[in-house]
């Protein structure tokens, strides 16, 4: 029993992490994220 | 954890990630969606063969181990000592102050401008190699080293302190360990508690008590250590 119901909610937590990843693909946070990977590159150099 | 502004790195930091999009105050659907897609499937796989610092402290604590240095007060803790409680929750804490609420107000991300990774993978090479770098550095730089030296301090004489005690994505794949498809499991007939297994782990649990600890990284030291062959390694199938 308890077997069956971790894998359920492994199942639907893949699903929500499906569909988050296809959420933040149309709103374009992936480009987003790439972008943004200069600004936060001189943040952890630590001179800004 | 791989830095990105790491002068070889190809992926973004998904912790820097996550400050970012606090800090320009939009949810991280895409970031999150991908973490939680490893997790599910692998829980905190990752942290035992993927991540570079994770190596890296375990080289510095060998080198500890041949110096004799012993071990670390927080090491020495033992489950059901009222102070093991809590330091167990101070990934969250870093989570959640530093990576969320911190850059959310400030809009700076401020885990990344303390971080000893991002010190290590990309301060110190790129202000070794840019000249232009090396002319702007300030107190951060110096306040980012002092932290750096005392991980190597703490390192020295603990087990991978950073993932046990600071680490955020270590916090954020924590809890799918509990329901991973990837999991390890213990055969307590064969199992005889003779504590190979913990003396093997780099994050110091003994997996016999609790096969689907948060806090195992799975790097299945132990599968290979057990006399036993107590100790295997499974996946869902249903």
């Amino acid at each position: 029993m308890l077997f069956r119901s971790r894998v359920l909610v492994n199942r639907i937590l893949l699903g929500i992490a499906l569909l988050a990843i296809a959420l933040g693909l149309a709103l374009g946070q992936a480009l987003i994220t790439w972008l943004n990977a200069t600004v936060l590159c001189l943040s952890c150099i630590g001179i800004q | 954890m791989n830095c990105y502004a790491c002068p070889g790195a190809i992926f973004a930091c998904p912790i820097g990630t996550l400050q970012h999009f606090a800090a320009i105050r939009q949810f991280p659907f895409y970031t999150l969606g991908v973490l939680a897609l490893v997790g599910t499937m692998v829980g905190r796989l990752a942290c035992g063969w993927l991540c570079p610092f994770g190596w890296f402290q375990e080289l510095v604590h060998s080198l500890g181990r041949r110096l004799r240095l012993g071990r670390g007060r927080l090491d020495r803790l033992r489950v059901g000592q009222p102070a093991s409680k809590y330091v167990g929750w101070l990934p969250y804490m870093f989570l959640i102050v530093l990576v969320g609420v911190v850059p959310l107000f400030t809009r700076e991300p401020w885990f990344s401008k303390l971080c000893p990774v991002g010190t290590i993978e990309a301060a110190i090479p790129w202000i070794l190699v840019n000249a232009g770098l090396r002319a702007q550095v300030g107190w951060l730089f110096a306040v980012k080293i002092a932290i750096l030296l005392g991980f190597l301090f703490w390192m020295l004489r603990s087990k991978r302190p950073f993932c046990r005690f600071v680490c955020p994505l270590g916090a954020i794949w924590s809890p799918f360990n509990r329901l991973s498809a990837l999991h390890l499991a213990v055969d307590r007939t064969s199992c005889s508690q003779c504590e190979i297994c913990h003396t093997v782990c780099p994050v110091d649990i003994r997996i016999y008590e609790d096969p689907h600890s948060t806090r195992c990284i799975r790097c299945m030291e132990c599968v290979r250590a057990c006399p036993e062959g107590a100790i295997r390694l499974g996946m869902d199938e249903t």
